[in-house]
């Protein structure tokens, strides 16, 4: 949204009773959601700083399951996000942990599926007013605020990976705003996020997966999406 | 191009005899690039939320997992239907309006940030009760809207409208100048007296401490919604006697940048100071750790 709306100061319509603690948990489960790719069924959810502290009184852990369960920060059923989990057969485990401190006071690691294949992890920070920075995905550091739609790629590290990529974004008159490609430590693959300007045709996604070696294709849209009155 | 200044909106207000709501339509309009219908019917949604937590919080008897709030917007709204009061009705009206919206926020239930959940009492409370008091229409109440956006926008781009960076003063105070000049609008008052009410009001909210118990917007917080509110009733009505505030409202949002700047970090939402650390503050801590069901497991990393 713009700067010079009257609708930065009068919203977002969110479930209380914190921006931080409670939107921005909704946000970072919704997105630990989507780098999934469908239902998570099996999630452990790490709090570290402030929400070690104030999690209970906040609901942030309802209000990180119903970030898990795709709800928005204005959905009523947070606050019975349980009921709502349970319907969902999402299992879910809260842990306190010191990440250190390199990471934000209010951060938060969720772990899908622990010690399966499939599994994923992320590490988001709550930065204030909803606001959310995505640090690290899969041991890769990553400096997401999903404000803009974001592409996340997990890919053999083959010779010229890189430019296939974007040249499947550009054939879609995608603009590039950010990109980050790193390898995985103790892997053979690398992780590339990134940020586009505008929405995505679902033609991309199918585009990306057929490149050779590509392992796993994630678009996020904008964290903010269908939140905000303009 | 920020909006870091009330002047260009009241010269506007002036040459072209528009009310503040108005001109702020206006500029909403042409930042969207949308139509007046559009930006009109999203206020609408907005205000639909507001009244609804008004709705909701003043029902509230549950108390709190913390124990430190609950059902306080209803007694106050009791005392103002029978017996001698010492405020007066609109007041204990506003305030109970507030503090109920604060404590619905508090037990997870849909509020709007104005600016922010911690302070998501005061605008709807102040709208609602100078609406009630005026007789006014729905029309006069989405103009007082829009035109308490301008009071926050300068805040947020000349200080801040976060407790963690410029304490309590940046929201709650905020909030009661962006109320004080909706309920001009709503009273039928001009920009510059909308945009003066918005003046008295910030320069009595400087330096508030942001010292939350037990890290949870509740104490003080929930009650400052209610004294807040009433404080903008009384901001508005003052404008509108013909009072002025000596320092321009530009200026006390500079002040209360400059006084942000000063305040230490142990009261900005760290709650490492103020009320935070007395010790019934502690021993809320303390409490709250043990109430639920549910338990944080160990972790080993």
């Amino acid at each position: 949204m713009t700067d010079e709306s009257v609708f930065r100061l009068l919203g977002p319509i969110m479930v209380g009773p914190s921006s931080s603690h409670t939107a921005g948990a909704v946000r970072i489960g919704r997105t630990a959601r989507l780098l999934y790719g469908k239902q998570p069924e099996e999630v452990d959810v790490y709090f570290h700083g402030s929400f070690a502290d104030t999690w209970r009184g906040h609901g942030s852990d309802k209000a990180i399951i119903g970030g898990l369960l795709g709800f928005k920060t204005f959905d009523e059923r947070i606050k019975e996000a349980d009921k709502y989990a349970k319907e969902a057969g999402l299992k879910i485990r809260f842990k306190k942990i010191k990440l250190g401190k390199r990471y934000h006071p209010n951060s938060i690691k969720i772990v899908v599926n622990e010690g399966k294949d499939d599994s994923i992890y992320v590490i988001a920070e709550s930065v204030g007013g909803g606001d959310i920075v995505i640090r690290e995905i899969m041991g890769f550091k990553t400096e997401i605020t999903g404000s803009n739609e974001t592409i996340i790629l997990r890919h053999g590290d083959l010779v010229g990976t890189l430019s296939k990529i974007t040249g499947a974004i550009s054939s879609f008159n995608l603009n590039i705003l950010t990109i980050r490609s790193k390898d995985i430590p103790k892997k053979d693959e690398a992780l590339t996020t990134i940020e586009i300007e505008e929405k995505s045709p679902k033609e991309l996604e199918t585009k990306l997966k057929k490149i050779d070696g590509m392992k796993m294709v994630r678009i996020l849209p904008s964290l903010t999406e269908g939140e905000e009155m303009f | 191009m920020t909006v870091d200044s009330v002047l260009p909106f009241l010269e506007k207000a002036k040459k072209e005899e528009k009310s503040l709501g108005e001109i702020m339509i206006e500029h909403e309009v042409a930042v969207q690039e949308s139509s007046a219908k559009d930006i009109v019917f999203a206020m609408k949604r907005i205000w639909e939320v507001m009244v609804k937590s008004i709705e909701e919080g003043i029902k509230i008897t549950k108390r709190s997992p913390s124990g430190m709030s609950g059902g306080d917007a209803k007694k106050i709204l009791a005392k103002s239907k029978k017996g001698k009061s010492l405020a007066g009705k609109n007041i204990l009206k506003v305030a109970a309006r507030a503090i109920g919206v604060a404590e619905y926020s508090s037990s997870m239930g849909v509020i709007v940030a104005s600016p922010t959940a911690g302070s998501s009492g005061v605008v709807p409370a102040v709208v609602y009760t100078a609406a009630e008091i005026c007789d006014a229409s729905e029309e006069a109440i989405i103009k007082g809207l829009f035109a308490s956006g301008l009071i926050g926008l300068v805040c947020d781009a000349k200080a801040s409208t976060s407790g963690s960076e410029h304490g309590c003063q940046a929201e709650i105070g905020v909030s009661a100048a962006m109320a004080a000049a909706a309920a001009v609008e709503i009273a039928g008052g001009t920009a510059e007296e909308a945009v003066n009410a918005a003046a008295i009001m910030l320069k009595n909210s400087l330096g508030l401490a942001c010292d939350p118990v037990a890290g949870l917007v509740e104490t003080p917080c929930i009650k400052r919604n209610g004294m807040m509110a009433a404080e903008a009733l009384l901001a508005a009505d003052m404008s509108l006697s013909g009072v002025k505030s000596n320092i321009p409202f530009d200026e006390v949002v500079i002040a209360m940048d400059d006084i942000g700047q000063m305040m230490p970090c142990e009261i900005k939402e760290t709650s490492e100071g103020g009320l935070a650390k007395t010790k019934t503050g502690k021993a809320y801590k303390i409490r709250l750790r043990s109430s639920g069901t549910r338990k944080l497991e160990k972790s080993e990393d």
